[in-house]
């Protein structure tokens, strides 16, 4: 499926926001934040909770309790939690999923994890503490890129989309110290940096500049810049070196994180392509 | 174009355009903003051969070395090719943007020294910046490579395919003119002419009679354009030539004189213009062209720098040479020291008209540089940090920091260096040319004032000492700091230079001034510790934690990106190489044996967190003989452009960082360096592995061409030249003269 979470599928029908639930503390901050995404996009959306012991028909009490409560429809599927919600969300016309992050905040729960990681969907992983959809739109988003192109290609549609709702997208960018910036970094050398990253890697009203671990330095930004929306590529790659940063977001107690995936390996442009204006 | 017969002229003129009246733009051809019909995409495939077009007299330098290929199959790297491949004639310059894509920044024109007015109330962009002029590649094109080539030897910027051709440069022969000449089918190439006023400022377009013209504004500036364009469909082949002449002024626009010089471009044949160009060049590169046996990939990168120098250097009137030039608008084209320490020098000693031009610049702005100076209660002539169009200082107060808050800029208040800079820089030139004019009009003048300055500006303490206190050196990560090695090395300079220049025949007040500053001169602090035989960056500064760069990342690093500004300035870090920069300016200045020890000591503090630094500690290695570091430099500072090593050559080629390079090739590897007195000093320090360094040079009217090997040195002049060579003295008359080269020959090192 193409990472593309306006609620339209490869093949150009509607798509949809699918919210995995479970009833408990992430119950009503993942189906809000569902209902946020999917009104932000114009889209449907429908929930999906998955039991274990096939033919449980309490289940089925359940899920209409979550119906109500939630504002949309959710059904029951039977089978292992996180291959079941996998197998859900790779449906054509699943355009986004959304999974709470844990029952406790700061800690994420085993499906959330699996789900990331087996997801071929777009997916907003939800805290319990998330503050979005309780009240409270999705009005800045942030998207965090290290500058390859992959990540940016990962992010451009979902980031443009969301501009052109109206959201608020500002790009972060953290200067890890391992790999140091090599620039004039006075005003004028530091605002030529800026406006090319914005550039490259835009569009977006503005870049947000840390220095620093990128991984702690992205997780404490979405809170200090005000975020209601973190945006993440990664190559859902959790071993241990790889998606440090996509780890430490993902335990901020308060802001929804929207995980893309960055294409395995870029397609440059071809010569005689028409370029991408500038400016 | 003359004689041809136009099928397609463009009927198009404005003739006045008041600078007071909003115009509506006149749509001409695709419009602002309007897209062009998607490109055909092909399948990649390897270039043709570049057209050889006989009858024009066009062909492309068949020798890689002399070519900049650009493939444009990157995205993310199109703006820094836009700046790469820019062409410019001194005066004004056009980024290297695809044709397709006209009124973006691709190909954005812009006008040394021509400026708009800020646009905000603090920041950076409550400064003036550059205007940008008419955009005037505009084609529409179907489905051509998007690759092109600048031809570094003749300044054309080439594209081809199989079937189409577009040639466009910037006539060096005649700035303000521009050509463009493109030919292919005419199902690929379409006919319509696309100038028209760029989509963020307030302008106009219009066509009468045969031109078309069009008017970009920023306050009462503004960048006037008028173009004819022809057309021809012969045998299935159509070719379109279209000329522009580009003109500048204040208030109300006028553009007649453009007009009638377009016309009378008419006859002017475009194989003229182009033999013209080819002819400018060539002389140009006769004088400029740096060859270096044993090193092709550095040798093309030195190309490439000097390539932009030339193109960005006018060399009549004044030159207001910004660090990126035309190439881009980063630092809003203000005029820092890059003009005057790190460009000019490459313009003395291979066009002294050009250095002229930048001398020229700040001598005309020296009445603001006393109000300056009256302003802050001192005497003389104080030179602003950034400087535009009128002279005042427009650094910017404020600008956002990493964080985005606003951070103050203290440069335009404490980096006063630059006054001593702007002496230094015409000083320069006069020993390049030992033009009497020059030293009379100007360099007296300058130096009388500046020095003045100096000497209300520093504090003199009880025990008779002297010092200069709350400046900021080169190394800007610290400010303010008391007695700067670099300032003040630059200031007591400024001083005796001064005093040297007073006569015996000069009114007594005058003689009086002179004594005064050679007194200061000599009691004013210059951070040199005789017991350990180097320089003190600054005063304090071994009480600061003695960090090394090596402890924080492999330079060159952006160190107080890393550490935090705090951490930094509490750090001995240096920024850039400030004391090696007075070793570099002032190399009869300081403390013989001095230079190895500061090297010593600063080289590890050296973080190379500007794109001045490299050149300039390359420079210096080079000096003290230490090639394999010195070459090391010298390469990233020659690729600081084609690999894109800031992340902002989108914004302009470093042009500063060019002239470091040449620098470090001529005052460091060849050691030659204009002395007070009218003897051309050389001192080669060839680093193993180069067999031979070429350089051409003007000194003192004569053209000659210095080749060091590792065991002579041969000189070739078109008149009598005063040469030291090493420790010896010699006068090497008109024609080829070889001369023995080694240690027994060789002088001390450092110069």
């Amino acid at each position: 499926m193409e990472q593309d979470t306006t609620g339209r599928t490869a093949d150009g029908g509607p798509g949809q926001v699918l919210a995995a639930l479970e009833p408990g503390p992430g119950f009503a901050p993942t189906s809000a934040a569902a209902r946020t995404m999917a009104s932000l996009f114009g889209t449907e959306v429908r929930g999906c909770h998955v039991v274990r012991p096939p033919g449980d028909a309490a289940a089925v009490t359940e899920a209409a309790a979550m119906t109500a409560r939630a504002g949309f429809p959710v059904a029951v599927e039977e089978g292992p939690v996180v291959a079941t919600l996998a197998a859900v969300s790779a449906e054509p016309r699943v355009a986004l999923g959304v999974v709470g992050a844990g029952d406790r905040p700061g800690r994420l729960g085993h499906v959330a994890a699996g789900v990331a990681e087996a997801t071929p969907a777009p997916l907003l992983v939800v805290p319990v503490g998330a503050e979005v959809g309780g009240g409270r739109e999705v009005r800045r988003a942030l998207v965090a890129l290290d500058g390859d192109p992959r990540s940016t290609a990962a992010v451009r549609d979902t980031a443009d989309r969301l501009a052109a709702r109206g959201v608020e997208v500002v790009l972060l960018h953290v200067f890890d110290p391992r790999r140091p910036p090599r620039f004039d970094t006075g005003g004028h050398g530091l605002a030529a940096w800026r406006e090319e990253f914005l550039r490259r890697h835009g569009p977006a009203s503005d870049v947000a500049l840390r220095s620093g671990d990128p991984g702690t330095e992205v997780a404490a930004s979405a809170r200090q810049e005000d975020a209601d929306l973190l945006v993440l590529s990664w190559e859902q790659q959790p071993r241990p070196g790889h998606a440090e940063v996509v780890r430490a977001a993902l335990l901020n107690p308060k802001v929804p994180v929207l995980l893309l995936h960055t294409p395995g390996i870029e397609v440059p442009e071809g010569r005689a392509a028409r370029p991408r204006a500038a400016s | 174009m003359a004689g041809a017969t136009p099928s397609d002229v463009v009927p198009a003129h404005v003739d006045v355009v008041p600078a007071h009246v909003d115009v509506t733009p006149v749509h001409l051809g695709v419009g602002c903003g309007e897209v062009s019909p998607p490109a055909r995409v092909r399948a990649p495939r390897p270039p043709p051969d570049a057209p050889v077009v006989a009858g024009l007299g066009l062909a492309l330098s068949p020798d890689p070395g002399w070519q900049l290929v650009l493939t444009g199959d990157d995205p993310h790297r199109q703006r820094v090719e836009a700046a790469l491949g820019h062409t410019a004639d001194g005066r004004f310059g056009t980024r290297g943007g695809a044709e397709e894509l006209p009124g973006t920044d691709l190909d954005a024109v812009r006008a040394l020294g021509v400026y708009r007015p800020g646009t905000a109330r603090t920041g950076l962009d409550a400064t003036p910046t550059l205007l940008p002029g008419p955009a005037w590649i505009g084609l529409s094109l179907d489905g051509v490579d998007q690759r092109h080539v600048l031809d570094l030897r003749t300044g054309m910027l080439w594209r081809w395919d199989g079937e189409v051709w577009i040639v466009r440069f910037h006539a060096l022969a005649r700035p303000g003119v521009a050509v463009l000449v493109a030919e292919g089918p005419p199902d690929r190439l379409d006919a319509r002419a696309e100038l028209w006023p760029h989509p963020r400022h307030r302008g106009g377009a219009g066509s009468v009679g045969g031109t078309v013209a069009s008017v970009t504004h920023g306050g009462r500036a503004w960048i006037g354009a008028v173009a004819t364009q022809h057309t021809e469909d012969v045998a299935g082949r159509r070719r379109l030539e279209r000329r522009v002449r580009f003109t500048t002024g204040t208030g109300r626009v006028d553009l007649a004189r453009s007009r009638d010089e377009v016309a009378a471009l008419a006859t002017v044949s475009t194989a003229e213009l182009v033999a013209e160009q080819r002819t400018a060049w060539a002389a140009r590169w006769a004088r400029a062209d740096v060859r270096l046996d044993g090193d092709d990939e550095l040798q093309h990168a030195i190309r490439v720098g000097i390539h932009h120098l030339v193109a960005n250097a006018p060399d009549v009137g004044e030159a207001a040479i910004g660090p990126r030039g035309t190439s881009g608008d980063a630092y809003r084209g203000h005029v820092f020291w890059d003009a005057d320490v790190f460009v000019l020098p490459f313009l003395a000693a291979t066009h002294p008209p050009a250095a002229r031009a930048v001398v020229a610049y700040r001598d005309a702005r020296r009445p603001a540089a006393r109000d300056a100076a009256r302003v802050a209660g001192l005497a003389g002539a104080r030179f602003p940090w950034e400087s535009a169009a009128d002279g005042t200082d427009v650094t910017p107060t404020e600008a956002r920091g990493l964080d985005g808050a606003a951070v103050p800029i203290l440069t335009g208040q404490l980096q006063e260096h630059i006054t001593a800079d702007v002496a230094w820089s015409a000083v320069h030139l006069w020993e390049w040319t030992g033009d009497a004019a020059l030293l009379r009009d100007v360099v007296r003048p300058l130096l009388f004032e500046t020095a003045r300055y100096w000497r209300s500006r520093v504090d003199r303490d009880e025990d008779g000492s002297v010092h200069l206190r709350g400046v900021m050196g080169p190394d800007e990560y610290h400010a303010p700091v008391d007695d700067d090695a670099f300032t003040n090395g630059m200031v007591r300079w400024n001083l005796r230079r001064a005093a040297s220049l007073v006569r015996a025949h000069d009114p007594p007040g005058l003689r009086g001034e002179a004594a005064a500053w050679r007194r200061l001169a000599a009691r004013l602090e210059d951070g040199y510790d005789a017991w350990s035989g180097r320089h003190r960056r600054f005063a304090g500064i071994d009480e600061l934690e003695p960090l090394q760069a090596r402890d924080v990342a492999r330079p060159p690093v952006a160190v107080d990106l890393v550490l935090g500004r705090e951490r930094t300035a509490a750090s001995q870090l240096a920024k850039q190489p400030a004391v090696l920069m007075l070793h570099h300016l002032l190399p009869e200045a300081v403390p013989a044996g001095s230079l190895e020890r500061d090297l010593a000591h600063e080289l590890p503090l050296l973080v190379h967190g500007s794109s001045l630094s490299p050149g300039i500690a390359a420079t210096q290695l080079a000096r003290a003989g230490r090639h394999r570091e010195a070459v090391e430099l010298l390469r990233l500072a020659a690729r600081l452009d084609l690999d894109d090593a800031t992340g902002t050559t989108a914004a302009g080629v470093h042009l500063a960082a060019a002239g470091s390079v040449w620098q470090a090739l001529v005052f460091g590897f060849l050691g030659a360096h204009p002395g007070p007195d009218r003897w051309l000093r050389v001192d080669p320090r060839l680093p193993p592995g180069w067999r031979r360094l070429t350089v051409p040079l003007v000194f003192r009217g004569v053209e000659l061409t210095v080749t060091a090997e590792p065991r002579r040195v041969t000189v070739e002049a078109n008149g009598p030249v005063w040469l030291q060579l090493g420790a010896h003295r010699v006068r090497v008359l008109a024609g080829r003269t070889q001369l023995p080269w080694g240690r027994a020959t060789a002088g001390r090192s450092g110069r």
